[in-house]
């Protein structure tokens, strides 16, 4: 799906209402509404590229409801610890570094009002209990025992819904569910009424998917819930195959934000990389890459002993031309410096092989 | 809310959530009626019954059909009855036409009779003592009915030419024997469906040939029995077991009779089916009707296991024990077609029952005693005078192989007599 945004129509009044100045990244094609002073820093997304101020297409209405912080910056820097605990890390890649340049995101989702006017079918299970028997045969003779066996009758179901669902979240962004793959999902009940200074100083990211093409998840959202509304009204305890047909005469659409924290690090080939983190559980996502540098340094330091101990053999060898049993000692020195220059491979190939695995995982 | 129409019969049941209506299919009625069922004739208001050739029910004066009847095709996939408590403990709910039970003071039968169709005679005891009884109403109803194919008129030849085979019975048989008349009786069998799940072990003996030389240094071939303890799992689907409803018949003739009943031809339960026939109450209730076909199914279950565990190669199986777990069980309740007469002949009576779908007879004959008794003593007569005659002359060098040679006619003969015996026994069994 392309990104709607980067076809800017016009500046939206809505930008001003919420106090911020539209931005996009001229990389990734993300609109961003920011604080004033946020004009020129990285992407917070791709993290490639300065924003720069343009137009933006986006609704006037203000968002309905937000999903507040539920962690500080601060309270992130033991998991991102962990996150830069990788064997020959980048320099830049520090807790410190990464909280210092985080900032705060929102990230939006559609919220779909709609009636649902339609029919169901479904089948419903009622328990009930037979008679069986479990025989034995030992030594030439029968033994009989009683068993009941737990059984369930189905009886189809048919009916109609008439009801009104509110706030049922669908993707505003192209990159929804990679997103929630990468940091998790929310607890959409935590929600609460949007307020503009529940924004503070975060950074609002734009829908690119339109309402009308966010329709059809919003759909399944509405289906999955009737379908849940269904199972409760029937109210018995085996409900199977509840399948709903039905028309949405009228479906309004706000939007809700969701927080995350969006921060970068340079690699060692001087890339700059970001880093998201989740703004409710802490749950980190980025790419943690090695420096190959650090790698071919350890390994040069570990070849120049095994270079060293080559030396040394050869000149005990000298020696033990005039005193023969140092010949044996020249030998154990040059087999001992054989496994040292296998070792100063190591550093630089583990660099090596762990960015490919970085770059290749999703 | 949009105007929904549910389908029809459905009603509206209650629903937990505003704004959601449920509709609940009508609950499954039992088509038994509440009162009698006429027979009648709609056109002309005379009796209508069953028309085995035809296979509809239809007017005997204005020739009216009914539609005609259809076959389930194969009745392990009919619906069944599961065996649950509700209805091991349900009792009857009628027959659905008005019928009568004739009860037989002799033999103790209960015949479920039309009205008007009062029987001068039991057709198991050609007794004439019978009286009425009221209809059992807590009777389980039949679900299937195995229509009649053959006409009583036809059955009339065969079993004369029935009577008259078989040198073992009297020869005035065909002549004085008096059958009356064949009644035609649907006879009630509970009818068993069940999958087993068996795992067992047991020991699989394989018989192989070995030559072995003695110390005289002749060689003799011995067959030998490797025996190997094998385990195994087996699965399978035990359909159409059946188990005659009624203790009052004979069970010898019923197992021959109900082997050739093609189940198939079974139709759904219609009271129009009955028509012109008399039905038997089942007097062998379905716990105990079960109890038995149980003990089919884990028998087959057993061969099964047996079977498997010999694989191609193996010959025995000793020391079987196996766990046999039972699901899917299923039961029918079916109305079998019967004719059934009895004749009486030498101040005895004797059944005959003829499959009313496959005319294939099966009853109880006098047999002659003193031919067979002729018969074994001539079968041992050589076996006997050979060894008087070998006796004595053991003093001369003839004696010994003559003993052998009676001894040889004796084993003959005793075979013969065994299996003559049980073929007399068989005839006159009930």
């Amino acid at each position: 799906m392309s990104r709607k945004n980067t076809a800017v129509e016009r500046v939206s009044e809505g930008a001003d209402r919420l106090g911020r100045h539209p931005v996009g990244c001229p990389k990734c094609k993300r609109a961003f509404l920011v604080p004033q002073g946020a004009v020129g820093k990285p992407c917070p997304i791709c993290a490639e590229a300065a924003l720069s101020p343009q137009n933006v297409v986006m609704r006037d209405a203000e968002p309905e409801q937000v999903v507040p912080f539920g962690a500080s910056r601060q309270d992130l820097k033991p998991k991102l610890a962990e996150f830069a605990s990788v064997r020959f890390v980048t320099g830049d890649l520090t807790a410190d570094n990464l909280v210092e340049r985080a900032v705060p995101v929102w990230w939006p989702v559609w919220l779909v009002d709609a009636t649902c006017e339609g029919s169901f079918k479904a089948e419903v299970g009622f328990d009930y209990e037979v008679k069986s028997t479990e025989e034995v045969l030992d030594g030439g003779t029968w033994r009989s025992r009683e068993v009941m066996r737990d059984k369930i009758r189905w009886e189809p179901r048919q009916g109609a819904v008439s009801r009104r669902y509110d706030n049922v979240p669908a993707e505003a962004l192209t990159e929804h569910d990679a997103r929630k793959k990468a940091i998790g999902g929310y607890d959409y009940r935590k929600a609460v009424d949007y307020t503009q200074d529940k924004l503070a100083d975060a950074w609002v990211q734009l829908p690119d998917v339109p309402p009308d093409e966010a329709w059809p998840d919003a759909e399944a959202g509405i289906a999955k819930k009737v379908g849940q509304d269904v199972r409760q009204a029937i109210d018995v305890r085996h409900v199977r195959g509840v399948t709903v047909s039905a028309d949405y005469p009228d479906v309004n659409y706000t939007w809700m934000l969701l927080p995350m924290y969006a921060s970068w690090y340079v690699d060692s080939g001087g890339v700059r990389r970001p880093v998201l983190f989740h703004g409710e559980t802490g749950q980190v996502y980025g790419k943690r890459m090695a420096s190959v540098t650090k790698g071919l340094v350890w390994g040069a330091v570990i070849g120049t002993f095994a270079t060293g101990l080559l030396l040394l053999a050869g000149f005990v060898g000298l020696v033990g031309i005039v005193l023969l049993p140092l010949l044996a000692v020249a030998a154990v020195l040059g087999a001992l410096s054989l496994p040292f220059f296998a070792l100063a491979l190591w550093p630089p190939l583990s660099a090596w092989s762990h960015n490919r695995r970085e770059t290749a995982s999703p | 809310m949009k105007t929904y129409n549910p389908p029809p019969g459905w009603s509206e049941v209650p629903s937990r959530l505003p704004g959601i209506a449920i509709y609940a299919p009508p609950p499954q009625k039992d088509d038994v009626p509440d009162g009698p069922v006429s027979t009648k004739c709609k056109n002309c208001g005379s009796s209508m019954a069953f028309d085995p050739v035809r296979q509809v029910v239809a007017c005997g004066a204005c020739g009216t059909e009914q539609e005609k009847v259809k076959a389930v095709g194969a009745l392990a996939g009919a619906e069944g009855n599961e065996f649950t408590l509700e209805a091991l403990r349900r009792g009857a709910k009628g027959w659905g036409v008005e019928r009568k039970t004739l009860h037989c003071g002799q033999c103790g039968s209960d015949l479920v009779v039309e009205p008007g169709a009062l029987a001068t005679s039991c057709p198991f005891c050609a007794s004439n003592q019978v009286e009425l009884v009221a209809g059992d109403k807590d009777a389980v109803r039949p679900g299937y009915v195995l229509p009649f194919k053959l006409k009583s008129a036809d059955l009339e030849k065969n079993v004369k030419g029935w009577l008259d085979k078989g040198w073992m019975h009297p020869g005035s048989l065909k002549q004085v024997a008096r059958i009356d008349k064949f009644v035609g009786v649907y006879l009630p069998y509970w009818i068993f469906d069940a999958r087993t799940r068996a795992s067992y072990e047991c020991e699989v003996g394989t018989d192989r040939q070995v030559t072995r030389r003695d110390s005289d240094g002749r060689t003799h071939t011995e067959t030998v029995t490797d025996w190997e303890w094998k385990k195994g799992n087996i699965d399978r689907a035990w359909t159409g077991v059946k188990i005659p409803g009624t203790t009052k018949l004979s069970q010898v003739l019923l197992g021959r009779t109900h082997e050739k009943f093609d189940t198939g031809g079974c139709v759904p339960y219609d009271a129009g089916v009955l028509a012109g026939f008399q039905a038997q109450s089942y007097d062998l209730a379905l716990p105990e009707a079960w109890e038995k076909g149980r003990a089919s199914i884990r028998e087959l279950a057993k061969g099964a296991c047996e079977q498997h565990a010999k694989g191609s190669r193996g010959d025995h199986v000793r020391n079987l024990t196996m766990n046999a777990s039972m699901d899917d069980e299923v039961w029918r309740y079916v109305m079998m077609p019967v004719y059934v007469s009895a004749y009486k002949f030498d101040n005895r009576t004797w059944q005959v029952m003829v499959n009313g779908q496959t005319g294939e007879i099966n009853g109880q004959k006098p047999v002659v005693w003193w031919r067979i008794y002729a018969l074994i003593a001539l079968m041992l007569s050589p076996a006997v005078c050979s060894g008087v005659l070998g006796i004595p002359l053991t003093f001369f060098a003839v004696g010994v192989p003559l003993l052998v040679i009676a001894l040889v006619l004796l084993v003959f003969a005793i075979v013969g007599s065994v299996y003559l015996w049980k073929s007399a026994t068989a005839a006159e069994a009930a």
